[in-house]
């Protein structure tokens, strides 16, 4: 138990400052991401400044060949096609969620944590299967000294007010037994009900979208362990290493 | 009874001697939508701990996270939601629904064994009817299997029949309830979470029929915390066990002092020094 306990604490939070992670994982439904074209060559390059990386099991096989110092590399559990939008060469017209990995192979893969999403606002069948795949892979994490990261994702059509649905995916996956939390921002007031929320560490996933860092400020006000970087983040306004070091920089400064 | 679930029942029905139980059902946040109560869980949690409660009702999560309540002799007995539903968030068309659901679904979400593993010293499980067939077969099919599974690992199993959906009616509700508290025993549970049927009359009959001990479930928070009290004091002398009531007590403006008065009616002239160990 105690060692468990050091394990958690170790990442990320061990860190005297906000961390950077970055998710490349999107390539298990998305094919070849941009500027990941060459994995095994971009990824060096990434890695400098970056707290943690999020392979897919593919990615995972082959960094684990190469010295990887001072990046905890996560693996993803899941795979799911809503990532696909309408002008993706398989346009997805049902969204599948699967598990893909089993927890025993993220230990033998020498993952540092398991990664899931948690969809909401699709098919309730979906939102099920998530809740249900998170309480397993946490229950199993414990035993093998593995935590859990959780994705909230609340993208589906059925999604009425995106503040609650943040809020509502936060608490599913703390009441799951996540470790860990990544959400969107869902506006201040939802944030500040997120962060009194949850009694795990959180990280904001801040929109691609936007070109500033004034989401990543005032969830480091709020007590964000860090920040999570998703693959839309690799082809936007900012090279991928210069944003990570302006979101150290911005981390630096929330010591 | 086998002989650890008979322990464990003891654990959560006499911790004083009484053979009753007040227990606070904090397992919202699995389930609901974000109120006051989701977000301040562990500070109410701790409050009906020093109120005195017998068990607490958390999600698997929470268990994991709220560990240390549960420890020490005087502690309240862990009992863990093993099922999971979205029920909660049916049919609410406001802004606090993010995420309104299509249809019922309801799903085993750990083994008893993994329960085990958590502390618990009970389960808690739905037993829906009224939805549909499917519904009420995948409920009976779960709670059988969680009965088997508690019964190999010696841990109780506690079965909330549910009477919900459309072939639910003011006329045939109490009928239901009685129907499925009798048949969650006749599929081996150990005890019953239910809601009250309105009058002591029916919730006698409901009782003696389920023949396991009854905790009566509080539902929706009432503005007057004395029919809270009533509720219960109705319940007893239906002869239920106690309850096992949520929403009532979290969202109380005090917690603490609200399961101390359920306590004093449902353990009357008992204080705290009844929780330390019988004499052999």
């Amino acid at each position: 138990m105690e060692k468990h306990n050091n394990h958690l604490k170790d990442f990320p939070f061990g860190s005297d400052h906000p961390v950077t992670l970055l998710d490349t994982s999107g390539g298990l439904s998305l094919g070849a991401l941009p500027g990941l074209e060459e994995f095994g060559q971009a990824i060096p390059k990434i890695l400098p400044g970056l707290d943690g990386l999020i392979c897919s099991p593919g990615q995972l096989r082959r960094l684990s060949s190469t010295t990887v110092s001072g990046t905890k590399l996560f693996v993803r559990m899941d795979w799911t096609n809503i990532l696909r939008d309408a002008n993706f060469p398989l346009p997805p017209h049902t969204p599948v969620h699967l598990s893909i990995l089993d927890p025993q192979d993220a230990v033998a893969l020498a993952a540092s944590g398991m990664v899931v999403d948690l969809l909401l606002g699709y098919e309730d069948a979906i939102e099920a299967h998530c809740l249900k795949l998170i309480v397993q892979l946490a229950l199993a994490g414990r035993e093998l000294e593995l935590p859990l990261i959780v994705e909230v994702r609340t993208s589906g059509p059925n999604v009425a007010a995106m503040d609650k649905a943040i809020e509502l995916g936060a608490s599913l996956a703390q009441e799951g037994g996540a470790d860990t939390i990544i959400v969107s921002n869902p506006g201040l007031d939802s944030l500040k009900n997120i962060a009194a929320m949850l009694t795990v560490p959180w990280l904001l996933k801040p929109s691609s979208a936007k070109t500033d860092l004034t989401d990543c400020e005032a969830a480091f006000d709020l007590g964000a362990a860090g920040i999570w970087l998703d693959h839309t983040w690799l082809a936007t306004y900012l090279p991928i290493n210069e944003l990570v070091r302006q979101l150290n920089t911005l981390a630096q400064a929330n010591r | 009874m086998n002989t650890s679930v008979s322990m464990r029942m003891d654990r959560l029905f006499n911790r004083r001697h009484d053979k009753r139980a007040v227990c606070i059902a904090a397992d919202h946040g699995y389930m609901s939508n974000v109120t006051a109560n989701v977000i301040n869980l562990p500070f109410i949690a701790q409050a009906v701990t020093r109120g005195g409660a017998d068990g607490i009702l958390l999600s698997p999560g929470r268990a994991h996270h709220l560990s240390g309540l549960f420890e020490g002799p005087r502690a309240p007995a862990l009992i863990v939601r093993a099922d999971w539903m979205n029920m909660p968030r049916l049919g609410i068309a406001d802004h606090s629904n993010g995420v309104p659901p299509q249809h019922l679904s309801h799903q085993k979400m750990l083994s008893a064994r993994q329960a085990l593993a958590l502390g618990a010293t009970a389960i808690t499980i739905y037993l829906f009817l009224g939805t549909d067939d499917k519904i009420e077969a995948t409920g009976i099919e779960s709670c059988a299997q969680f009965v088997s599974e508690c019964h190999r690992v010696g841990l109780p199993c506690i079965a909330e029949p549910l009477a919900f959906g459309e072939q639910v009616t003011p006329a045939n509700l109490v009928h239901l309830l009685i129907l499925g508290a009798r048949m969650s025993v006749e599929l081996g549970a150990d005890a019953l979470k239910i809601p009250y049927t309105g009058d002591v009359e029916s919730f006698s009959r409901l009782v003696k029929i389920a023949d396991v001990p009854v905790l009566v479930l509080g539902g929706a928070r009432s503005e007057n915390e004395q029919d809270t009290l009533e509720l219960l004091a109705d319940g007893l002398e239906a002869g239920c066990a106690g309850c096992l009531m949520g929403r009532r007590v979290t969202q109380s403006p005090d917690p603490e002092r609200l399961v101390h008065q359920l306590a004093e009616i449902a353990h009357p002239g008992c204080s705290g020094d009844d929780l330390k160990p019988k004499e052999q």
